[in-house]
């Protein structure tokens, strides 16, 4: 019996300990208790400033933020003027010297930001009063000097000589333009020349023209009763004269015809930056903005929204991908954003894309739907913990003339979002066929699979159009490297040193010519000819003749008749000893200088660029087929006289071989922009050749 | 502009907290398995901070294998027996809660801020993840892709974002705060998966841990909770500290680093003591002297007058068993590290040979006053407060007493600190110049 007492206590006791509690049962929420939103006092002064108050005592701690309510100022070719105007707002006063101000807020351990619509000043409850009036005499009688006007102008400068490299600022300018164009406030870009066109009178002009109380909000936050916010706003910011403020109109950008990829090339990238979005119309206020935020959530919001899951959890290209919307009175914009390694970049924006496809056209399901909603309640509940946050919905309240009670419903707003809500919100904001895909990255290593999601163009941080960048070498790629390469693959040196003759006919079209230009050319060491023939009614008229009998030589044809002089000389002997000019390259004694400059992408081929310098120090570019090895175009600067530098190339389209040496057949000839198409029809290599050609 | 502040702020651990007229009242307790746990009641919002702290970072890592502690931050929202792959961040957020967690050199922080009315699903998770996280190959694969994105963003694609692991590196050879929290790639690639379930049993354990739990609870609820979930997950072996031993360095290092930057940066760090050295309080202040607001000396004289910088900074980093005294700054156009070194150096030289003013002084403590009022703005803020208090100075009470510390200090105290630890022979000198400067 006692045994069995003991095994069944000893049973009781296990249960007890370690039976208790079956941890696979999720524990269920106790009962809500929805959060409150602080009360607050709004008032008007006389001069029209409208005064907020939260009162707010859990900690001895004030802000005051006062807010410009002003439409969007457009810079045009002085963009930066208002970051200036806004950091010189805090630099003194017609009182106060900027050292003067700065130590009196430094010594309450206070902070006071400004910008060019809103002054920010934060100090602890016992210094709320001295705050105040720092804060009014900073809006009412900034001293805005050329010495501090130019310090902040060097140093806006700097930043931008630092944003120039810094991969999101590139993607922020080149999304801003593109979604809104440079023309618009949103998406203006600041540049060295925009920066230096700004005057210090631009800066007091914009001041004058905006800083007045009538279209001013002042919020007072904290540990303040409402009472004293009111006696002190009156006090400080009573004298401060009213006044009319522009009311610029802007055009609501235009939709590109096309999904559109904006590139720009970061060559030290190991990551790429997208961002993939569209303008929205979408106003502060707007009735389904709940069903767009429970869109947003889902799909983009963080990290149980599919972006984060599809791109971080399953695939790992990524340490984040989010989504994210804006509401604006002029225009909104919806993107989704990540970071993702290179070589995934384009499977990223196809993953990205899926998304925004299955968003759009597949219902989302109860529990995400379910999921979404209380996250953003979540959300919202512990925005408000934060004092600020009350003031900030008073102010959008006043400002976008929102319903008195809007945040107090904005949960029962929430929840009555239904799935059909979020699939129409998907499809009226999310414009598959016209977004605008940015990406800063390593073009050598990701952007040639781009091309497939729209229209492709090349930015500069400046969001100006850019060049396709140049590419590095690849290891073990030289110079020497290149033109053997390029000898191996027309037929090998040991061919090329057993040439002794070439033969060649072709014909070129000429533009403006009455008909083809027919030419020949007979290489036969030391002896070289070439004449260029027209047909004109059955005559053969000779345009150009050149022959040379390894010493002298003469030059005929309709614009010049004469012997030639020593440059041409050395032309042709130099062509009469190397008919296959590269060989030359390579022979020291030659006096040619090449030098392997880097990669570049030519029609979607990789190509090496050969800067190569003659005798004469003439410097000629030749593109290298790094794939084929052949010579894919070559070009160079000549002095057009008065007409300035001309630039003449040649691009190689096709090559043939003959008598096992490949020449090209099919060319381009451009000179200024004008094009020559040229072929090769026959070419003989040591063929039997009669002196009496030469003649 | 702010861009780089950002980066130049995200490299830059926070000090601790303290408040003075705030009363933050808590509770404490050690279970019988040795978790210690903390609480503070707040009603005024219906939202809890659940939070643990472990009392591992990188410096417990083998120096083969750094990164560990920083990517078990990853690998321990997996999941656990009971909660599915994924599934963690998921059932915080769809029942309106906020999650994250964050790793420094010497313990690794999770916490959840939860509707209080979910305080229950935020104790059984973590309860879960001490108990018995999922530590397998899928969520080891996975999370090694994602730390190493992480350390691409945060690391090798911001320009000067490495000067941290630099100087730690530089500043402590053969100490445990030679290598950062990220640690190396190779090292997590080459671990195998036994390795990482070791480190948790070792270091996830509940005499290793502390809970701290903030918001609108009931206290009395609150321990009947803790007690359900927690009580069962047995305790492990202590955990014992590193003790290397500190070698005190002979001479000046500097080094040059080429980095993907435009415009020059100097960094200079001086070594310092342990976080709760008297002496680190008079460096705290120190810098803020040096370089905290517009009137400090270091902004006014380098950003405003001679615009020689666009951009300077001095902070004390300041950890467990040692620290870091950092001076930095970002060129201005035109401008040279060695512009910037002979301000820095000038000011130093300033504060050891002068006392610094009353008025410095007092402007000084302030600005601390006022920066440890607004840490406990929020809950998540009071409770890592609570739980970093606790485990680096045994004494939690500090958030609401530690600014009587800085208090202590002196005129006099700054001007020896500076005189002791802001020498030549004591500093790791880091130049960053732009790549296209490397082959000139």
């Amino acid at each position: 019996m006692k045994k069995y007492t003991f095994l069944l206590l000893m049973a009781l006791v296990s249960t007890f300990a370690f039976g208790q509690l079956d941890r696979s049962v999720r524990p269920e929420p106790g009962s809500a208790r929805n959060p409150e939103i602080a009360e607050y006092k709004e008032y008007t002064l006389d001069n029209g400033l409208r005064v907020f108050v939260v009162e707010n005592d859990k900690l001895p701690r004030v802000s005051m933020s006062l807010i410009i309510n002003k439409e969007p100022v457009l810079e045009g070719d002085k963009a930066g003027m208002l970051q200036i105007a806004g950091d010189l707002l805090s630099k003194g006063t017609i009182n106060t010297t900027k050292d003067d101000l700065n130590e009196k807020i430094d010594f309450m351990g206070a902070r006071l930001s400004t910008s060019s619509s809103s002054i920010f000043a934060s100090s602890l409850a016992n210094y709320t009063e001295e705050m105040m009036e720092i804060m009014a005499e900073v809006a009412m009688m900034p001293n805005m000097t050329q010495e501090e006007f130019d310090k902040i102008k060097t140093q806006l400068l700097s930043g931008l000589e630092t944003q120039k490299d810094e991969p999101n600022s590139m993607a922020s300018n080149v999304m801003g333009a593109m979604l809104y164009g440079k023309d618009h406030p949103y998406g203006e870009v600041l540049t060295v020349e925009t920066v230096n066109n700004i005057t210090l009178d631009d800066c007091k002009k914009y001041y004058a023209d905006y800083f007045k109380p009538n279209h001013a909000y002042l919020a007072i936050v904290g540990d303040i009763s409402p009472r004293k916010a009111k006696k002190y706003a009156k006090k400080y910011f009573g004298d401060w004269a009213m006044g009319d403020i522009p009311t610029p109109v802007y055009q609501t950008p235009a939709k590109p015809a096309n999904t559109q990829v904006a590139f720009v090339n970061r060559d030290a990238n190991v990551q790429s930056v997208v961002r993939i979005g569209n303008a929205i119309d979408l106003k502060p206020g707007a009735d389904d903005i709940a069903a767009l935020s429970v869109m947003n959530q889902i799909l983009g919001g963080g990290s149980m929204a599919r972006l984060f899951k599809n791109l971080r959890e399953d695939k790992a290209y990524t340490y984040g991908s989010y989504s994210s919307y804006s509401s604006d009175p002029l225009v909104g914009s919806f993107m989704a954003t990540a970071e993702v390694r290179n070589e995934v970049t384009d499977s990223a924006i196809t993953q990205i894309l899926y998304e925004f496809d299955r968003i759009r056209t597949e219902k989302v399901s109860a529990e995400e739907l379910r999921a979404a909603k209380n996250y953003l309640a979540g959300s919202f509940g512990r925005s408000l913990e934060s004092p600020q946050t009350v003031s900030r919905f008073a102010l959008n309240i006043a400002r976008y003339k929102l319903p008195k009670d809007y945040y107090n419903n904005y949960l029962s707003r929430l929840e009555a979002v239904t799935i059909e809500d979020v699939m129409a919100a998907a499809n009226k904001y999310i414009d598959m066929d016209h977004l605008i895909i940015t990406v800063v990255g390593k073009a050598s290593e990701v952007a040639a699979p781009l091309k497939q999601f729209g229209d492709f163009q090349y930015y500069d941080y400046k969001a100006d159009k850019a060049d396709e960048p140049s590419l590095p070498l690849p290891e073990g790629v030289t110079a020497e490297s290149i033109v053997m390469d390029y000898l191996a693959a027309i037929g090998g040196v040991e061919k090329i040193n057993k040439i002794k003759s070439i033969s060649k006919t072709g014909q070129m079209n000429a533009p403006g010519a009455p008909a083809p230009l027919v030419f020949m050319e007979v290489i036969k060491s030391p002896k070289y000819i070439m004449e260029v023939t027209m047909e004109m009614g059955g005559n053969k008229m000779s345009i150009q003749k050149e022959v040379f009998d390894g010493k002298t030589g003469k030059i005929s044809g309709m614009q010049q008749n004469g012997d030639m002089d020593a440059a041409k000389i050395a032309e042709v002997t130099e062509k009469v000893n190397n008919p296959i000019s590269e060989m030359a390259y390579l022979n020291p004694e030659s006096g040619y200088k090449i030098v392997a400059k880097n990669a570049k992408n030519m029609e979607g081929k990789l190509a090496y660029v050969l800067e190569v310098t003659d005798p004469n120090g003439e410097v000629t570019t030749e593109y290298y087929s790094a794939d084929t090895h052949l010579k894919l175009a070559q070009e160079s600067t000549q002095d057009g006289g008065e007409n300035g530098p001309m630039v003449i190339s040649m691009k190689y389209i096709e090559y043939k071989e003959f008598d096992g040496i490949k020449f090209p057949t099919q060319m381009v000839q451009s000179v200024s922009g004008q094009s020559i198409p040229m072929q090769i029809n026959s070419v003989e290599v040591n063929g039997k050749v009669n002196n009496s050609v030469f003649k | 502009m702010r861009k780089l502040s950002l980066v130049l702020l995200t490299s830059v651990i926070g000090f601790g907290t303290f408040a003075q007229k705030t009363n933050i009242e808590f509770t404490e307790f050690d279970l019988d398995n040795g978790l210690h746990v903390i609480l503070h009641k707040d009603n005024s919002t219906p939202i809890v901070a659940v939070s643990v702290l472990y009392h591992v970072g990188s410096k417990n890592e083998d120096l083969r294998r750094t990164g560990f502690a920083h990517f078990f931050e990853h690998l321990l929202f997996e999941g656990s027996e009971n909660i599915g792959r994924g599934e963690y961040m998921e059932l915080v957020q769809s029942n309106g809660g906020a999650l994250n967690a964050n790793t420094t050199q010497d313990r690794t922080f999770y916490y959840e801020i939860l509707p209080s009315n979910q305080l229950e699903l935020g104790l059984w998770m973590e309860s879960e993840r001490m108990l018995h996280a999922k530590i397998d190959n899928d969520g080891v694969n996975t999370q090694r892709e994602v730390v190493k994105e992480e350390k691409r963003m945060r690391v090798d694609n911001q320009p000067y974002a490495t000067f941290i692991p630099n100087m730690f590196k530089y500043s402590f050879p053969n100490y445990h705060y030679a290598w950062s929290p990220i640690g190396s790639m190779e090292d997590l690639n080459a671990a195998e998966l036994s390795e990482f379930i070791a480190f948790y049993k070792k270091f996830y354990i509940p005499n290793n841990a502390t809970l701290s739990i903030a918001g609108d609870i009931d206290i009395k609820e609150t321990k009947a909770l803790i007690k359900k979930y927690f009580s069962d997950i047995p305790r492990g072996t202590e955990v014992v500290q590193p003790q290397d031993v500190l070698e005190a360095p002979s001479e000046e290092i500097r080094k040059t680093v080429y980095d993907n930057i435009q415009l020059p940066g100097l960094f200079i760090g001086y070594r310092m003591p342990k976080q709760d050295d008297p002496d680190a309080y008079a460096l705290s202040i120190l810098s803020t002297v040096l370089s905290d607001g517009p009137s400090s000396r270091i902004y006014k004289r380098m950003v405003d007058q001679e615009q020689v910088a666009l951009q300077a900074a001095s902070f004390a980093y300041s950890l467990e068993d040692a620290g870091l005294f950092i001076n930095l700054a970002i060129a201005n156009m035109g401008k040279t590290p060695a512009d910037i070194e002979t301000i820095f150096d000038d000011e130093v030289a300033k504060v050891q040979n002068e006392l610094i003013s009353e008025k410095e002084m007092q402007t000084a403590l302030n600005k601390v006053e006022n920066q440890f009022i607004n840490s406990n703005g929020s809950m998540a803020g009071v409770a890592e407060s609570l739980a970093n208090y606790h485990v680096y100075y045994k004494d939690a009470d500090l958030i609401n007493n530690e600014i009587e510390r800085y208090r202590k200090v002196t005129r006099e105290d700054v001007q020896r600190v500076a005189q002791k630890y802001l020498t030549k022979n004591n500093r790791v000198v880091l130049e960053y110049l732009p790549k296209s400067a490397e082959n000139q």
